[in-house]
Formats: structure tokens, C-alpha cells, sequence
């Protein structure tokens, strides 16, 4: 183990505590409804960096991604209903199907050239969906899953997702992370330098679907109930929404983006509260109504006018906000 | 042997609606050569204008029908002109043609979602309900309409594409985009007629389904998909491979339901699909592709 390696183990562990610290202390000191946005936003933050990691870094649209997250919800729920195992043991294992599922699926369909995948995945999310309705002895099929113990307090999501973003950071920088780049920049070139481009494209995929099964894991033990339709087509383009909504390729852009597609549904919800105490209650029910068309609205124009995202490939740094206009000013000031 | 019959018939009339939707995959493939996830959303759009019209009660629901038919297609035209054409005169990854085309789709099911809510609808009645024996053969008087007015269509679309001078047009910008505009095509023109036609063909499958079955916003999501995999079964960018795969998928599909299991009857497209993929992504009437570096 070099000592690199050893520092950045080190900083996880500090990373980790920190954040354990401020979590249990929010938990503590806030209302519930602040609390419940911050723990989807981390559900939805590890969910964003899953996708992205497969469609940011190896240029592989999955559009599969709720199949994978039903796969570790529903694994992780019944091994701790019926199986009587531990939280962390369960959760792990849903990662770990969801992941040999990933396998099984990328390893025949990620050797086709083009958008080929996203179809494949997306009749895979399909397949799931149907198993699952006809599973009703073990799943409850169509009438859901009640009673899912709750185990995604905002400590544990928040501590999950500092492992997340740990993790893939680590490994979008070292020498496998740049092999996935070069698949997605061109993979003919990639293959012609002798990278195997088929088995990168694979271990990505895998890995992406270990933490998209975490991720779903982690909503069933939020929402302590499953239905096969939560995790549909919408729920895919939802993720990928934050991916754009922040840029392809970014990690923190990312968490922004999870950030703030988590937070979208309640600004149009308190705007049309708001709308109502004016006495326009008619605006009011407008914008409750219909803000997933604004929101649909949004991606278009994103992807119209700055299809990069938000912070495009670039990652938010200390050094990176540093630069803003804004703050040089505000250090020039001090000096 | 009735059975066998009735089945095969069952498998033949949802076929004509895959086959319908297939050829708009495959036009917009072959003048485009990307996935147009937005199409299903097309499907969805006509089966819900023809409804809103007809709750207007000014027209009867034939005319409100057709209304619905030539207005998708308007609507797929204008996603090309307005949104993908934006994108291609950019020169933008085919990765952010496939992203917005989900954008689109998202925007069509929410604008329907909030308008008329997630519920299932049925359509108002304007045939008898009562199915025609034939031998032993129940079929609904709406499966011929179905069978027949789909495959008049297909004739149509067929004829259009290869005997006149735009379908023409189309057919040599799906061959090579770049030497049809320097032998002066209008090849923005023949991309928006394709965009038209594959909206109209699509918006007819929906009013079909809707006639048959009843509709619902998510419609578009299953049936366009798997007649996806009937266009990439058939060879994606052939239109009789489209029809052929069309009706491979509708008769498998039924006769898997009928034979083996029900339960399963959605997964049998996506299991061909991934099978076709493997071992012969050209599918049945498309040509290999060769790659190039």
C-alpha cells in the first residue's frame, strides 16, 4: 500500500466522521421535513453518481438504472424481513446482485456499438418490472412490499454517500478511470493502444449497478414500503436528469444535480402554497398541478442551450470556487 | 386447431399495430441513425388528442380521429424543427439527440398526465361490439378495421417511399446525407416528411390500441419499445423489415402468452431483441454495417 493511497484512506475517515458529526447533529436540531429533503437528496446524490459514473465516464447510456435499484431495494428488503439478516450485511448484498445482474446484462449487450444499450437496459427494467408483479408470494407483486424497516436515517445515507463519492473519485482517477474515459472519447483508438475496451465498458457498468442497488436499497428502507412501479421509466429519467442537470462527466456536478432536482418538487410545492396565501388560488393549483411540465420544460432547454450542464465537466473545488469572479473580489478586499 | 387460429389472428392484429409503430423507428433511423425515444410519446399523443377533441362534442369521434392523426404528425415534425434540427445544425453528440428525445417524451406524458390524470380512459364506441364467427374463429369487428386500415397504410407508406419524388428524397438522404444535399435533395425537407409520416403512422397505432383496448399516458413507454425491438428484428432502416418484425413480434408474443405463460408475455420482445442483437444485429433485412476508422 503506498503512502498515497494510505492519505486518501485517511481523509475518508475524517471525511466520514465530520460528516457522521454534522448529520446526527442536524438530526437532532432540525423538523422532520428538512431532514426527509437532505436524506433523499443523498439517496438521490449516490443514485446520480452510479449513472454517471457509466454514461459520464465510459459514454454507456443505461436506461436501466431503476431495474438495477429494484433489484437491491427488493433484495435488501426481504433478506432482512424474512431472512432476519443485519441492515449493513443486507444492503450490501442488494449492491452485490444488482452488480451480478449488471454483469449479466452488460456482458452480452455492451459489446454492440451504439445506442443499442439503452434500449437493452431499458427492456431489462421492463423484464424486472414483470418478475416482480409475478412474484406475489415473496414480492406481493402488484400490491406492494409494507413494512420495509426503516434504516436510512440521514447519518447513514449521508456516510453512504461520502463512501460513494470516495470510491468513484478513487477510481475515475486512477489508471482504470482514465482506460473508461478513452472508451468513451473513442473506442476504436482506445482498443488500437491495446485497452480492452469490452471489459472496461463491463466493469463500469458492474459497478455502477452495485451502487444504483445500494441506492434503491436505501429508498425502501426510507419509504419502509416497495412497489414494482416505483422504480419505472420515470424514475431512470429522473436520475439521469440530475446527471445533466449538474454535466456529464462531473462528479460534484453530480450532487448538485441531485441537489437540486431533490429540491425542485418542493419549491413548486411551497410556491403554490405561497400562491395560495396571496388568494390565488387558482395559480396556486396551476403550478401544483403542473410543475412536472415546467420540469420537463427544463431539461429540454438544458439540453438545448447548455448541454454540458451546469458545471460541465469541470468539478467544483475549493480552488475552482476560489476563482469565481465574486470571491476574488471578496479576497482581494481582505489583502 | 381453433385455438391455433384465434391465436394467430390475435397475434396478426396487435402485430399491425407493432409494424406501424416499427416504421417510424426505422424512417427516423435511417435519415437520422439515432433512436428517437420521443416516438412512443407520439403513440401516447394521438391517442389522447383524438380524445380531447371528441370530448369537445363538436365533431363526431371519426373526424376527430383523423384530426388527431394529421396533428401528431404535425407535432413530430415540429420536435425535428424545433429541437433535433437545433441539435444536428450544432453538430451535437448523438448522445444529446437520444437525451433530448427522452426530454420530449417526458414533456408529451406529464402535459397528458396533468391534463386528463395517470387513469386509464376508454374511448367512446363507434363500432358493435359483438365479435363475427368465423369457423372457429371469434374476431371483434375493430380487428378488421385494425388488420385492414394497417395494412392499407403500410401499402401506402410503401408506395410513397418508393414511387414519388420526396419518398425518393427520403430514401437517398437515409443512404448518404451529405451526397443527397450535393445533388441538390432539400434534406432538411425530406427529414421533417419523414418525421411527419413516422408521426402519423404512429398516432394511427394509437388511436387503434385505444379502440381495442383503452389508453393510458404510460402506453407509449411498452408499446414503443417493443416495437423497437420489431424494427431491430426486422433490420433497423428497412420498412418491409419493420412489417415483417412487426408481426414476428406480435405473433410470438401471443403465441408465448397462449402456449407457455401469460405472466411473462413483455418479456418475450426485450429476450428476442437482446438475442437479435447478439447474433445478427442487422436483423433480417438490414444490411451490415462496417466500421470505420
Amino acid at each position: 500500500m503506498s503512502s498515497g493511497f494510505l492519505k486518501r484512506l485517511g481523509a475518508l475517515v475524517v471525511q466520514v466522521l465530520v460528516v457522521w458529526g454534522i448529520a446526527t447533529y442536524f438530526k437532532q436540531s432540525l423538523p422532520a421535513y428538512p431532514i426527509g429533503i437532505l436524506t433523499v437528496f443523498c439517496i438521490n446524490a449516490i443514485l446520480a453518481l452510479s449513472w454517471n459514473l457509466v454514461a459520464g465516464f465510459t459514454g454507456q447510456f443505461s436506461m436501466g438504472h431503476a431495474g438495477f435499484m429494484a433489484i437491491g431495494a427488493y433484495t435488501s428488503a426481504l433478506l432482512m424481513m424474512k431472512a432476519g439478516w443485519p441492515f449493513l450485511p443486507s444492503l450490501i448484498a442488494g449492491g452485490t446482485l444488482s452488480g451480478f445482474a449488471g454483469f449479466l446484462i452488460g456482458f452480452p449487450s455492451l459489446r454492440l456499438v451504439g445506442d443499442y444499450l439503452s434500449v437493452v437496459t431499458l427492456g431489462f427494467q421492463y423484464i424486472i418490472t414483470a418478475i416482480l408483479n409475478n412474484t406475489v408470494k415473496l414480492t406481493g407483486g402488484g400490491l406492494g412490499l409494507a413494512g420495509v424497516p426503516f434504516k436510512s436515517t440521514l447519518p447513514v445515507t449521508a456516510v453512504i454517500l461520502v463512501i460513494t463519492m470516495w470510491l468513484i473519485t478513487n477510481l475515475v482517477h486512477s489508471k482504470h478511470g482514465r482506460s473508461f474515459v478513452s472508451v468513451k472519447e473513442d473506442e476504436i483508438a482506445a482498443r488500437s493502444v491495446g485497452i480492452d475496451t469490452t471489459t472496461y465498458k463491463i466493469m463500469a457498468f458492474v459497478i455502477s449497478s452495485f451502487f444504483a442497488g445500494i441506492g434503491g436499497a436505501l429508498i425502501g428502507h426510507y419509504m419502509m414500503y416497495l412497489h414494482p412501479d416505483i422504480f419505472n421509466y420515470q424514475k431512470t429519467v429522473e436520475v439521469i436528469s440530475m446527471v445533466i442537470l449538474g454535466g456529464i462527466g462531473s462528479l460534484t456536478g453530480s450532487i448538485a444535480g441531485a441537489f437540486g432536482i431533490t429540491l425542485l418538487p418542493e419549491v413548486f410545492r411551497n410556491l403554490a402554497t405561497l400562491f395560495g396565501s396571496w388568494g390565488l388560488a387558482a395559480a396556486g393549483a396551476f403550478v401544483k398541478k403542473g410543475w412536472t411540465v415546467f420540469y420537463a420544460i427544463m431539461f429540454l432547454l438544458i439540453m438545448l442551450t447548455r448541454p454540458q450542464g451546469l458545471i460541465g465537466r469541470k468539478e467544483l473545488t475549493w480552488e475552482s470556487i476560489g476563482k469565481i469572479r465574486l470571491f476574488k473580489k471578496l479576497q482581494k478586499k481582505e489583502v | 386447431m381453433g385455438e391455433f387460429l384465434q391465436q394467430l389472428w390475435n397475434g396478426l392484429s396487435i402485430g399491425s399495430v407493432y409494424a406501424l409503430v416499427a416504421v417510424g423507428y426505422t424512417l427516423v433511423f435511417g435519415v437520422l441513425k439515432f433512436i428517437n425515444f420521443a416516438h412512443g410519446s407520439i403513440l401516447t399523443l394521438g391517442a389522447y388528442i383524438a380524445l380531447l377533441i371528441a370530448l369537445q362534442k363538436v365533431v363526431p369521434f371519426q373526424v376527430a380521429m383523423g384530426l388527431s392523426m394529421v396533428l401528431s404528425g404535425f407535432f413530430s415534425m415540429l420536435t425535428e424543427q424545433q429541437v433535433y434540427k437545433k441539435l444536428r445544425v450544432k453538430n451535437a453528440p448523438r448522445l444529446n439527440m437520444l437525451i433530448t428525445s427522452i426530454g420530449i417524451s417526458l414533456l408529451v406524458e406529464n402535459a397528458i398526465v396533468v391534463y386528463f390524470s395517470a387513469d386509464y380512459h376508454i374511448y367512446p364506441r363507434i363500432m358493435s361490439g359483438v365479435p363475427i364467427q368465423l369457423g372457429e374463429v371469434l374476431i371483434p369487428p375493430v380487428d378488421i378495421l385494425l388488420v385492414v386500415g394497417a395494412i392499407i397504410l403500410m401499402l401506402a407508406l410503401w408506395f410513397f417511399v418508393n414511387r414519388t419524388l420526396t419518398g425518393l428524397s427520403i430514401k437517398a438522404v437515409s443512404m448518404d446525407r451529405d451526397a443527397s444535399s450535393l445533388m441538390g435533395i432539400n434534406v432538411n425537407r425530406a427529414i421533417s416528411v419523414t418525421f411527419f409520416l413516422a408521426g402519423v403512422m404512429a398516432a394511427t397505432a394509437g388511436l387503434l390500441i385505444g379502440m381495442k383496448f383503452s389508453v393510458n399516458p404510460a402506453l407509449g413507454g411498452l408499446f414503443g419499445l417493443k416495437s423497437f425491438s420489431a424494427a431491430v428484428l426486422g433490420g433497423i432502416g428497412s420498412i418491409q423489415g419493420a412489417y415483417v418484425g412487426g408481426y414476428l413480434i406480435g405473433l410470438l408474443e401471443t403465441f408465448g402468452a397462449g402456449y407457455i405463460s401469460s405472466n411473462f408475455k413483455d418479456a418475450i420482445a426485450f429476450i428476442l431483441l437482446v438475442l437479435v442483437l447478439l447474433f445478427k444485429p442487422s436483423g433480417i433485412f438490414g444490411k451490415g454495417t462496417k466500421e470505420k476508422v
